[in-house]
């Protein structure tokens, strides 16, 4: 039996007069990341906030390990490491001595201190800069020491609310490398509102708008919610848009140009795919170019949230 | 407590690192560098002038750097406080404190311990002078120092913890230094709100930080400034550590404000409760107890078993001496007898408001009737007239005709023994420590009564005449006179009495226009031999009546009178030179005669005595050789002599008639007396002039002249009943009273403290600074 890491009950959070978050409930309870998705505003912080401890609930509980946050709050933060959106930094401290703060302060035992500073920014890649001030670090490795506080204490669970955001390309894939890494070992629940990161480094989602959960499952469960995909085709030698309805399983055709098409298909995609390469094989449309697309992020949101999609 | 330590770690890191630190030392450096040099140079200078320093260490700390560092301290501690929790909040790191487990006391404690570490380094700074004067000043008051550095240290602990709160509140540092000194302000100031409403009046009072820090250098240390300071640091960081979970935490607001509430109750009970005079403890930590009641004052009060009221009466119509205590001053009022309240708890002070017109005094808008006149200051002063009672209704609780209706004390012994303490016409005005004393004396009632003879033309108590008695036994208004130091005035009419009463200490018998009765002499003389204390004084021209008298203690007066040369008064006019004698039996002259000090004594007759001048008076009545004879007062030995006939004094020229026996010489002019009668010891006191304790002579001011006549009579009473009244509240002189310190090193003791100690800050500073922005 697995055991449960995290364990969310009916959460509820109101700030003055406005639900923040309404009865959310979920579990987590094997390693690997975890995707929090959803819209900006639309309560991914909070709940992560609230699972920290950083934020008390208005209602609801959390566990944590087992132990509820509510009633043993230090008890059950020792199992978890938060990097919030803005990382915690002493921008006047080097980055040993940030590093020994938050290790101490996560309740590392004295002895093993500097041991475990010395793992968390060797799993890190920043054992370089020790001793660097973190405000001579740039954002890329600001944010990996943001995640190297996070592990110090070698937490059962890891949240990392939007750890992506305002770094460059090079290091948006550096740092979701590390990601993975870490949670090679642990669970990491990780919040962003970027439909690919999500598809690239998650292994289960949770999609969270306007303060609703309204979907929690595996990625794959979460791709097949994606459906209807369109296979993407362009073709030399075009034929019309009935001939391209006659090959079984394709529902609608688009033309997008003269000679690229959309295609809806209600069948498995590879069965509809291998029939439409045969088909034009035969008939000599001089295919040069298939995809299949999958649906936007917008239309996701849309579509799990109950809207129109648009366009 | 690790994460405490971890938290104060992190913040002492930052702090260091960071310039504003430095900057803070550096300038505290100097400028106590600044304040310590000014108050040693100065002392060192005088020593080296030969005049006396008395009191180095105070002069050095309490009224030197540690008044500079009180003054100044508010300004540092909100640049040092400003960014403690708000840099957090507004970087986002507090996120880090909060998800991690760490409780808000923990985070707060560990916050505040870095400003109680930081308050150290401040402290080691002081240590500097602190070494400096113990190495040497002679006899260092160093406890009374190290209070005072106590009390610095406290009020840093204080305002880091206001400091603290106000950076939970807000994310703008600015802000929040502004605003720390702004509630640092409103301390300060709060004593002054509601004093007008009795309650709300004493935690007001309590809750001012206004001179709390200021008893600290002044040497005394009581547990109800101690507790203050405990329970505003205590206070502001329990509001900080509520401030913190309420960020984590949603309660309904009815929740938040009882929580709130219920703190502010709690401590204002503590802090009530310890301003309760029977929860307070005194420590003074001065050598020559120079914060306590003198010795004499203490034994009275043990004296005083039972309940002690004391009542102040305030008339509003009092024009000059209301203000003392109206409603919004009468916690200031009440602190003026904390020192007797510390050593008699139970004192009950209460104020009586009323108005009613002052005997003597104009009345402006006559056609008003009192109340209307009254209701109308009181209005004019922002005084609820309700307050006051009428004329009538005071008259039901006491009569204070006697003392014209003025600003008074009733003092109330649960015995009902009472008596008056008064306001008096002088600079001070308010009673001191000898006369609130001595008015304490009073109640225990063993007060020393001096009877003045009536009957025969004597000088009077009651009337205002410029020959009478009155200015200085029986004016209220006078802080010197008898009544208000402790003596009992009154008259005493042989003619009525049957005998002189026993419980009379002093008699005395002031220039006798006619002689006594044969019966009356008789009591007198009784009186005199069975050891009573008694006054004789006489005037030129009286001598034959007064002489029977002089002549029972071995003296006469001589014929004639005592005339001397000098250019601005009458020849008869006298600076009587206060002999070495009269300084040694009566010590307090003696630094009067040492300024130049006289009595001045217009127109007196000499005085023989028993021993002075054998060969031409030996009375026959006389046993004198068992008494004993001190000159007081005597005539210049030049220029001055007895003259024995009558002359213009304006008109005639001044010469001396050796024909008739006149001769330049010294000639005594008031004399002591004692002899030993029975188990006591008789004192008496022979004055040639009469005039010299007159009203008018005690209200005659004389160009050149430094008259102490003033001085003169109460040194005569004090000796009179042997030390019993004025009370003795003199103090011991300090003991610290010399630097051993070479002038000419006074330049490297600058360079020291106002040089290299400052610029190694900045050097150190600097360093740390730059070795850290390179990494």
């Amino acid at each position: 039996m697995k055991e449960t890491i995290v364990k969310v009950e009916h959460l509820f959070h109101r700030y003055s007069a406005q639900w923040a978050v309404q009865d959310i409930s979920f579990e987590i309870n094997q390693r690997g990341v975890m995707g929090l998705l959803g819209s900006n505003g639309a309560g991914k912080s909070t709940t992560m906030n609230i699972i920290c401890g950083v934020l008390n609930q208005t209602r609801g509980n959390v566990y944590i390990q087992g132990v509820e946050l509510r009633k043993e709050p230090e008890k059950a933060k020792m199992h978890i490491g938060f990097l919030p959106q803005k990382a915690p930094l002493h921008l006047d401290l080097t980055v040993d001595e940030y590093l020994e703060h938050c290790a101490e302060l996560r309740m590392v035992e004295k002895k093993k201190v500097k041991l475990a500073v010395e793992e968390a920014k060797a799993r890190c890649g920043i054992a370089h800069f020790s001793k660097r001030l973190l405000r001579n670090l740039s954002g890329g490795y600001q944010q990996r020491v943001g995640i190297a506080q996070a592990i110090i204490h070698n937490p059962k669970f890891v949240v990392l609310d939007e750890p992506t955001n305002g770094l460059d390309p090079n290091q948006i894939v550096e740092v979701r490398k590390l990601i993975k890494e870490i949670a090679e070992e642990r669970a990491v629940m990780l919040s962003t509102h970027i439909l690919s990161e999500v598809q690239v480094t998650c292994e289960r989602v949770m999609m969270i708008e306007k303060g609703h959960l309204f979907f929690s499952g595996t990625m794959e469960d979460f791709d097949n919610q994606i459906v209807p995909d369109t296979l993407v085709v362009m073709m030399e030698q075009a034929p019309s848009e009935q001939e391209l309805l006659a090959i079984p399983g394709i529902t609608r055709v688009i033309a997008v140009t003269a000679k690229k098409y959309r295609m809806f298909f209600d069948e498995d995609q590879q069965l509809v795919a291998q029939r439409f390469i045969e088909t034009s094989v035969a008939k000599g449309w001089g295919l040069t170019e298939i995809a299949i697309e999958r649906s936007s992020l917008d239309a996701i949101f849309a579509k799990l949230s109950g809207k129109e999609i648009l366009g | 407590m690790r994460m405490i330590v971890r938290i104060a770690k992190t913040e002492l890191q930052s702090l260091f690192y960071s310039p504003i630190a430095w900057f803070v030392l550096v300038i505290f450096t100097f400028q106590c560098g600044l304040a310590f040099m000014e108050s040693f140079e100065a002392m060192v200078r005088r020593q080296v002038l030969e005049e006396a320093v008395l009191g180095v260490s105070s002069g050095l700390f309490e009224y030197g750097v540690l008044q500079s560092v009180l003054n100044s301290i508010y300004l540092y501690i909100p640049l040092l406080t400003m960014g403690l929790i708000s840099r957090e909040l507004n970087s986002g790191s507090v996120k880090l404190l909060y998800s991690s487990p760490v409780k808000s006391r923990q985070i707060v404690l560990g916050k505040f311990g870095a400003m109680m570490v930081f308050g150290f380094v401040l402290i080691a700074i002081l240590g500097l002078f602190f070494i400096t004067a113990f190495l040497t000043v002679e006899n260092f008051e160093w406890l009374a120092v190290l209070n005072g550095v106590l009390g610095i240290y406290l009020l840093i602990c204080v305002y880091a913890a206001i400091g603290l709160f106000m950076s939970c509140l807000m994310s703008y540092q600015v802000a929040v230094a502004v605003c720390t000194l702004a509630l640092l302000a409103v301390l300060n100031f709060i004593g002054n709100v509601g004093q007008e409403i009795a309650f709300v009046r004493e935690i007001t009072y309590w809750l001012s930080m206004s001179g709390r820090a200021n008893h600290f250098l002044q040497g005394l240390l009581s547990s109800d400034d101690v507790v203050y300071f405990f329970m505003v640091i205590v206070f502001f960081l329990t509001l900080s550590v509520m401030k913190l979970q309420s960020t984590k935490q949603s309660r309904p607001w009815y929740v938040q404000i009882s929580r709130y509430g219920g703190v502010c109750l709690l401590v204002i009970c503590c802090g009530y409760l310890s301003s309760r005079p029977l929860m307070k403890k005194y420590y003074d930590t001065t050598t020559i107890k120079k914060m306590t009641l003198t010795p004499a004052s203490q034994e009275i009060i043990k004296g005083l078993d039972g309940a002690l009221t004391i009542t102040t009466y305030v008339n509003l119509m009092d024009y000059s001496y209301s203000d003392y205590a109206l409603p919004r001053l009468v916690m200031m009022d009440m602190q003026r007898f904390e020192q007797y309240i510390r050593f008699k708890p139970e004192t009950k002070l209460r104020y009586v408001y009323y108005y009613c017109d002052i005997p003597g005094q104009e009345i402006s808008e006559k056609h008003l009737s009192l109340k209307e006149r009254a209701r109308k200051v009181a209005e004019a002063k922002g005084l609820d007239f309700s307050l006051f009672l009428s004329p009538e209704e005071l008259r039901e609780e006491v009569d204070l005709s006697s003392e014209n209706y003025t600003f008074v004390r009733l003092l109330e012994r649960e015995n009902g023994n009472k008596t008056f303490l008064r306001v008096y016409n002088d600079l001070m005005k308010l009673p001191g420590e000898a006369e609130i004393s001595a008015a304490l004396k009073k109640l225990v009632g063993n007060s020393p009564k001096i009877a003045f003879l009536t009957g025969h033309g004597e000088r009077d108590i009651e009337r205002q005449m410029k020959r009478d008695y009155s200015f200085f036994t029986d004016n209220k208004n006078l802080r010197e006179a008898l009544i208000n130091q402790g003596f009992d005035v009154m008259t005493l009419d042989l003619s009525v009495n049957e005998r002189i009463p026993a419980d009379i200490c002093v008699l005395v018998i002031a220039d006798m226009s006619s002689s006594l009765s044969p019966g009356e002499f008789q009591k007198i003389e009784h009186y005199v031999r069975t050891g009573g204390n008694v006054v004789l004084a006489c005037e030129p021209g009286q001598q034959e009546i007064m002489n029977p008298l002089a002549e029972l203690l071995g003296v006469s007066f001589k014929p004639g009178y005592i005339v001397a040369r000098n250019r601005e008064y009458l020849p008869n006019f006298i600076m009587g030179n206060i002999t070495a004698e009269a300084q040694k039996l009566m010590p307090r002259l003696a630094s009067m005669a040492a300024r130049g000090g006289i009595v001045s004594v217009p127109g007196a007759v000499g005085l023989y005595y028993w021993g002075e001048n054998l060969s031409t008076f030996i009375s026959p009545i006389v046993a004198g050789e068992q008494n004993q004879y001190i000159p007081l007062l005597t005539s210049p030995a030049s220029g001055s002599w007895n003259k024995l006939e009558k002359m213009n004094l304006l008109e005639d020229s001044l010469i001396i008639n050796s024909r008739i026996g006149e001769q330049e010489k010294s000639n005594t002019l008031a004399l002591a007396v004692s002899k030993k009668v029975g188990d006591k010891e008789q004192r008496a006191i022979v004055l040639g002039d009469a005039d010299m304790w007159s009203n008018g002579e005690l209200n005659t001011r004389r160009l050149g002249v430094s008259a102490t006549n003033f001085s003169f009579i109460t040194e005569c009473f004090r000796w009179l009943v042997y030390e019993k009244a004025p009370v003795d509240v003199s103090r011991p002189l300090p003991v610290d009273n010399r630097i051993f310190f070479e002038f000419e090193s006074l330049g490297w003791l600058n360079i020291l403290f106002l040089g290299l100690f400052p610029v190694t800050l900045i050097a150190i500073g600097l360093r740390i600074w730059w070795l850290r922005v390179r990494r």
